[in-house]
């Protein structure tokens, strides 16, 4: 008995030794069964509170009335800066916890771009944002900005706003008052450059804010404009030839449903000498804020989807060679149509004659990580991808076209995204590779936008893969803004709720 | 029958089956192929690592060469653990922002304070990552089961990259200065009091408190940015914690005072050794009885009970070795856990790789090497670019 158990003793602890190699190999994997079979969260007390409702607003609507443009100002021309994609809500948490406030409600504010080229001291230099909060309908409040000649608009007078908190990069404190000013009181401001986000909670003691918490509906106006600190509430003045006086200095808004921004913020009045007026997004906690699309919907978006997979061309090996082609284009032919043994053969004859070709070498990287895949023992797979990430880093060296940076930068991405991140860590590089391949496909015309937003997705699952929840969701409402989607990418946005419906043919 | 001199012959060549699997995990773990700086770094240190494995190997001085590897291994963790929150945050201070991001990274301390928590209500009352991230709740969690089922209160010498730091000081002076070599039983089981303490009121207050009041590595990894008169508390009771027990009370008293009577996660490593498959077993009738073991144990492990009765140390034992290198009779050896008694290793020098005592340094190297290689390389990298004047 005492041997058996002496020889259980000792293999175990022989397996248990092999075995850790591999668990390492595989950390990823046992994650990701873990999540599923035990699913656990950070407390909400730490993270702000569950989200109660999340509003996307459309990606590249940062131009006001549709004729404002940045700042010509290099620190205030980055792009995306003045671009709101998203606001969030949270529900209210009544015993913060490693924060200084212990009842608050916090509200995310995430933006296109992200910059601090004057070290503003909340982490971003632009924008200035207002968010005029209405928690009475139309029982009191003001439909007037808060400070006279800033933004130059106007409020619904059914939801007049109460309180206002003023946000500037600036200042680690926002102010927020009251619309008669009987409160006054600043709140934190906190941001993150890496997921593009602001965040502000607002202390809902002591400030008249404490009715939010009775779960009333809530109407929030969220106005975005260029930082000036001479500029009358900080909101600057943009001014272009013949623009009349009454356009509004917002570069963006988060408008309702079914409201469209250009026209709203247009709807100023010369005659009557009145501004433009806006509409609230109203938060109304007694509803279900569920994003989620309807299920038939989602049916017919995945129809569509499977309908395109099956209506991909497909070639014969003996079609491709008929064609003709020659040297890079044969072998991008031989590997879109999965010819892998062929195209490796082939992008080998071009690196043979010619070893700097940005081309040949980018494919070649991809086949390498892919027999890495295939490959028989986890030593050798492990070096085939690290050999593969040689060849991409040689590859980086020699592309200077952009089609060559963009063959390098989809190959290397879509590496990254499939192999284990517990042992190469490569997702936020793979990312970053689909971003920038986005970026160049953007500047492309023709089909390459739809390019564009596959690049996106691609790099909005990276970052999740990287944990990057927030920089990934950038990525998907920067996808869902383009119109000319492909089936497949349409069902992916909706499976993530950043698309509501099938196009309607 | 074999002579000696043969038999040692045998068993070197022998030894060289887990060296070679040893200088293959180094490789495949720590060698990074691409050019420049970064290969030279995850070189020198793959060298470094095969040297001490080997020198553990053929000398049989486990424990003096454990003890360089992990002074080195806390030595080189701090720099790149700084360097890489700056670069993901921005600063080294802990800030509101960071926490509504979940951007603290999960040290294994907190797992004791958290596991209970979170087994219940399925909630980490931590602001860290689930996934996706070195030191996500779900990396660490699984890392420390894994080493757990193996190393038990192993990972306190082994894997832990805060405890090289007292093995260091501990090691500064000659002369033990103050000695607490035979302690009062309530200092010996104060760390499980702090646990319960900690598991209790982070429970009822939903907050690691450890993490908010008591840690004494704070000062070398994140502190918190000092808003207000908490922080400013906080961040006094964190200097005086690295100093006192990290710094000073092991170099007059050379224990690892924080491990054995202060740390949560060391007390709940002693629970949780149970499960492990290791421990250290002292051949009662071979011992002497000079109590040289109770003088060198780092972690007041070690009581005249120990060798006198029971055959092995006590639960808090750490694994670390510096008993067995120091016991003149040779009564003292790593072994199996369910083993109740010591067992004579088997003399056939072939089955010398299939005995604890080279299957326990073996897998907890394992552990070291692989956790190792994500920041030591890197640590060494920048020590190249600021000894060639390029750090910026
Ligand atoms: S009993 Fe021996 S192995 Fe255990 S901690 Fe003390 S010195 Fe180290």
């Amino acid at each position: 008995m005492k041997k058996v158990r002496n020889i259980i003793t000792v293999l175990l602890a022989v397996v248990a030794a092999a075995s850790i190699p591999y668990f390492f190999i595989n950390q990823e994997s046992i994650i990701s069964y873990l999540q599923r079979v035990f699913p656990l969260k950070v407390d909400e007390r730490y993270t702000g509170g569950d989200i109660s409702a999340e509003f996307i607003d459309p990606y590249g609507d940062d131009n006001g009335d549709g004729s404002l443009s940045y700042p010509a100002y290099e620190q205030w021309s980055t792009e995306g800066t003045l671009d709101l994609l998203k606001f969030t809500i949270h529900k209210p948490v009544t015993d913060g916890k490693w924060t200084s406030l212990r009842v608050f409600q916090q509200l995310d504010l995430c933006l296109a771009g992200f910059s601090n080229p004057l070290s503003g001291a909340a982490g971003f230099s632009n924008p200035v944002i207002n968010i005029y909060i209405d928690i009475d309908g139309s029982a009191g409040g003001s439909t007037k900005t808060a400070k006279s000649r800033a933004e130059l608009v106007s409020f619904s007078p059914l939801a007049p706003w109460d309180f206002v908190v003023s946000i500037n990069g600036f200042s680690q404190k926002a102010d927020l008052s009251s619309f008669d000013g009987s409160y006054h009181s600043s709140v934190m401001v906190y941001s993150s450059p890496s997921e593009n986000s602001i965040y502000i909670r607002l202390p809902l003691e002591k400030n008249g804010l404490l009715p939010i918490m009775d779960g009333r509906k809530v109407s929030y106006y969220v106005v975005v404009g260029a930082y000036s600190q001479l500029a009358q509430g900080n909101f600057m003045n943009i001014k272009t030839r013949g623009s009349s006086r009454l356009r509004p200095r917002v570069f963006d808004y988060l408008s309702p449903d079914g409201v469209d921004q250009h026209k709203m913020l247009s709807s100023w009045n010369e005659t009557s000498r009145s501004y433009a007026e806006l509409k609230p997004v109203t938060w109304d906690p007694a509803q279900s804020e569920s994003n989620s699309i309807a299920n038939e919907e989602l049916e017919k978006l995945k129809n569509l989807a499977e309908k395109e997979l099956q209506s991909q061309p497909s070639k014969k090996l003996g079609e491709i060679s008929q064609e003709n082609l020659k040297g890079t284009a044969l072998l991008i032919e031989y590997f879109n149509y999965s010819y892998f043994k062929e195209a490796e053969s082939e992008a080998d004859k071009i690196l043979s004659e010619e070893p700097e070709n940005a081309i040949a070498l980018a494919y070649k990287g991809s086949i390498t990580a892919m027999n890495g895949g295939k490959a028989s023992s986890v030593i050798d797979s492990v070096n085939l991808v690290q050999k593969a990430y040689e060849i991409f880093d040689k590859t980086e060296e020699v592309a200077v076209t952009d089609e060559e940076k963009l063959t390098l930068y989809m190959n290397r991405g879509n590496v990254s995204k499939s192999i284990p991140e517990s042992v190469f860590l490569k997702s936020l590089s793979g990312a970053k590779d689909f971003e920038r391949a986005a970026q160049i496909f953007q500047t492309m015309d023709g089909e390459n936008s739809s390019k564009a937003a596959s690049a996106l997705i691609n790099a909005g699952e990276c970052y999740i893969r990287a944990g990057k929840n927030t920089a990934a969701e950038v990525c998907f409402i920067k996808a869902s803004s383009i119109s000319s989607l492909s089936a497949a990418d349409r069902y992916k946005l909706a499976l993530r709720g950043f698309i509501q419906t099938a196009p309607s043919n | 029958m074999l002579t000696k001199n043969k038999t040692n012959l045998i068993e070197y060549i022998v030894k060289i089956i887990p060296m070679a699997i040893m200088m293959w995990i180094i490789y495949f773990f720590t060698i990074d192929p691409h050019n420049g700086l970064a290969t030279a770094a995850s070189w020198i240190y793959g060298l470094y690592l095969c040297c001490l494995y080997a020198l553990m190997l053929f000398t049989k001085r486990t424990a003096l060469y454990r003890r360089i590897f992990f002074i080195s291994f806390a030595l080189m963790f701090f720099p790149t653990f700084i360097i890489n929150l700056i670069e993901t945050r921005g600063r080294m201070g802990l800030s509101e922002a960071d926490i509504v991001n979940t951007e603290t990274p999960f040290c294994h301390i907190v797992i004791p304070i958290t596991v209970i928590q979170a087994a219940l209500s399925k909630t980490i009352i931590f602001p860290a990552r689930l996934s996706g991230h070195y030191a996500s709740i779900y990396s660490m969690l699984t890392i420390w089961l894994a080493t757990s089922i193996v190393l038990g209160r192993g990972w306190c010498s082994w894997v832990c990259f805060y405890g090289g730091w007292e093995e260091g000081t501990s090691r500064l002076s000659k002369k033990k200065r103050l000695n607490i070599d035979k302690p009062p039983e309530q200092l010996r089981t104060f760390n499980y009091a702090m646990l319960l303490f900690l598991v209790l009121v982070s429970g009822v207050t939903v907050s690691s408190i450890y993490c908010e009041w008591f840690c004494p590595f704070k000062l070398v990894t994140e502190y918190s940015e000092i808003t207000d008169f908490k922080s400013y508390l906080a961040t006094i009771i964190f200097i005086c914690a690295f100093f006192g027990l990290v710094v000073v009370m092991p170099f007059l008293t050379k224990k690892r005072f924080q491990c054995s009577i202060f740390c949560p996660f060391g007390a709940f490593q002693s629970i949780v050794d149970y499960i492990s498959i290791y421990r250290v077993s002292i051949d009662t009738d071979k011992c002497k009885k000079c109590g040289k073991c109770i003088s060198i144990c780092p972690t007041l492990s070690m009581t005249e009970a120990c060798y006198k009765e029971t055959g092995h140390p006590l639960r808090s034992c750490t694994k670390c070795g510096e008993c067995i290198d120091s016991c003149q009779a040779g009564a003292i050896s790593y072994d199996f856990n369910h083993r109740k008694r010591a067992r004579k290793e088997s003399s056939n020098p072939f089955m010398i790789l299939l005995s604890p005592s080279i299957l326990l340094p073996f897998s907890a190297f394992i552990f070291s090497v692989i956790i190792s290689s994500s920041f030591a390389p890197s640590t060494i990298k920048l020590a190249m670019m600021a000894l060639s004047g390029g750090i910026k």
